[in-house]
């Protein structure tokens, strides 16, 4: 069910469009937000068409709800169906979380209870996405702030027993495992050793705002060397899988981004070393 | 409603209404870290909203200036709660919106300028289709030109504005200091489209905007200017020959996304 290892790529952002259609720079592959692209038309669609013709894209949602117990919705699927059609991208991801209730949509990746309940749920909808869509899709770990009083797993218990009831592939973001070890006081190489390797398909990279008594996941900043060193043992562990770098805001010019990049190669390639002499 | 159901809708009644009944949901060594821990998904959900309104309505924002857009924008999220999937279109009711709300509503510009905005992001991402050429229009046949109506591009929005609001837009991209609101007499209809993957406003003339307004509701084009001749009290040849000069312009502008030669009937 894997798909092909698409190497090192960056999340495709408006201001980048036009160096990346001049420069051609060295990324592997872009990841676009999926949202951005479910319009009539105009110059995103545009741009992200010309810039296919020439670099593997992933499809990236951050508005699937796939824990919500509202019912799932039609016509998003709809658009999002017709938009990997139009881009056929190598993959599409979402995230293991919730964005509201009773129709409203408070666009933030909020957190699931670790419950037989939960899973039970957002499995059967995984499943019945993937049907939709007529394709697998990766399943995404968030940060989280709080942790429920009703869980009665840990969360990487819970991304176990929902991949496998599921059958999905999962990506893996590294910096939010970071995060939500910091802030819930887990062990984050306990989550990765956890992890089924065979279904992680993408791992992300990304920046965060440390506020002292925890961490917010803000994509506003480059990479701190303790996930540097995380994603090391990551890729140790995994082998090499298709990497990017997430970043949202205060977006630096391309350059930047491309050698930060140019850093995720050589930590992984570090890493598969050490993993082959081992 | 099952646990996982009456979890989620107490959870978003904390981040929508400040509603603490969650906080018992919450692990934790007491309430102050729980309320603590909560806090982030309450500001975050504003934050984020406000963030995306000031996306959308740059120039609103440097207008009321940053405080009181925080405000504004604050008042909207609590009036109209996003049913959206996608932030791009939270801010579609603002101008509304503005326009209704007691506390500015006796500040007109504030929905005028909203109505601006939102209409050039309209027409930033509206359906892609062609737009009609010179060649084209020259080949239709002369006995076909008293059925020709046309289709405008799906990017032109018009706008009604009484306000100095194109002033202030200038003003903001050109790093100046923003004129106060003045009235506007008369007021005036803005044209807002797309060409070439770029956004292009401007005023339309009086004529200009009641001959378009009258083409774009389906009138054919012969007909159109025949009244378009009684309306501004010119001559058949006078109103023809300005008619053409206008649709000369349109379809330099990229208005026109095509025509269709029907019957009257
Ligand atoms: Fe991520």
């Amino acid at each position: 069910m894997h798909f092909q290892n698409l190497g090192f790529g960056l999340g495709l952002r408006t201001t980048h469009y036009e160096e990346i259609l001049a420069s051609r720079p060295c990324v592997d592959w872009f990841e676009a937000l999926s949202e951005n692209y479910m319009v009539r038309g105009g110059k995103p669609l545009h741009y992200l068409e010309r810039i296919r013709a020439d670099y593997p894209v992933v499809l990236h949602g951050v508005s699937l709800s796939i824990g919500s117990t509202d019912p799932l919705d039609l016509e998003y699927l709809k658009a999002l169906k017709a938009l990997a059609d139009r881009i056929q991208p190598a993959w599409v991801s979402d995230h293991l979380c919730w964005t509201g209730v009773a129709r409203q949509n408070i666009h933030d990746l909020l957190p699931l209870p670790y419950t037989p309940e939960a899973v039970d749920h957002v499995a059967s909808r995984i499943v019945q996405v993937q049907e939709f869509l007529r394709r697998p899709i990766l399943i995404e770990n968030v940060s989280s702030y709080v942790n429920f009083s009703q869980s009665e797993m840990t969360e990487w218990e819970f991304i176990n027993e929902v991949a496998k009831r599921a059958d999905c592939l999962l990506l893996l973001d590294v910096n939010n495992v970071y995060v939500s070890g910091f802030n819930h006081g887990f062990d984050p190489h306990e989550f990765i050793d956890a992890l089924p390797a065979e279904r992680i398909q993408q791992i992300h990279l990304a920046g965060h705002s440390n506020c002292g008594s925890h961490i917010i996941d803000t994509h506003d900043a480059p990479v701190i060397d303790k996930v540097w060193k995380l994603y090391s043992y990551t890729i140790e562990a995994l082998g090499p899988v298709a990497t990017m770098i997430e970043r949202d805001d205060h977006i630096p010019d391309l350059a930047t981004l491309v050698s930060e990049l140019d850093q995720a190669r050589k930590v992984a390639r570090n890493a598969t070393r050490i993993a082959a002499s081992a | 409603m099952t646990s996982l159901a009456e979890l989620q809708a107490r959870f978003q009644r904390h981040i929508v209404h400040d509603d603490q009944a969650v906080t018992s949901d919450i692990s934790g060594p007491d309430d102050a870290y729980r309320q603590e821990r909560l806090l982030i998904y309450y500001r975050a959900y504003r934050l984020r909203l406000i963030a995306a309104l000031a996306v959308d309505y740059p120039v609103l924002k440097a207008f009321v200036d940053e405080q009181r857009f925080e405000e504004l924008a604050t008042a909207y999220i609590e009036a109209r709660p996003s049913m959206v999937r996608n932030l791009r279109w939270f801010g579609d009711s603002m101008s509304s919106f503005l326009h209704y709300d007691p506390r500015f509503s006796d500040e007109p510009i504030l929905a005028e300028l909203a109505e601006f905005e939102w209409a050039q992001g309209l027409a930033f991402d509206a359906s892609d289709a062609a737009q009609l050429g010179f060649d084209e229009l020259a080949s239709v046949p002369a006995e076909h030109w008293p059925q020709l109506h046309f289709v405008a591009h799906p990017s032109l929005q018009l706008v009604t504005l009484q306000w100095n609001v194109i002033a202030i837009w200038h003003a903001h991209r050109d790093n100046k200091t923003l004129p106060p609101a003045t009235l506007q007499e008369p007021d005036g209809t803005i044209a807002v489209w797309r060409k070439d993957y770029k956004t292009y406003f401007r005023t339309l003339d009086r004529d200009e905007a009641w001959l378009w307004r009258t083409l774009a509701a389906g009138t054919a084009f012969s007909e159109a200017c025949s009244r378009f001749a009684t309306k501004m009290g010119m001559d058949e040849a006078g109103a023809a020959q300005r008619a053409a000069q206008l649709l000369h312009t349109w379809v330099e502008e990229g208005w026109i996304q095509g025509f269709e030669i029907l019957s009257d009937d």
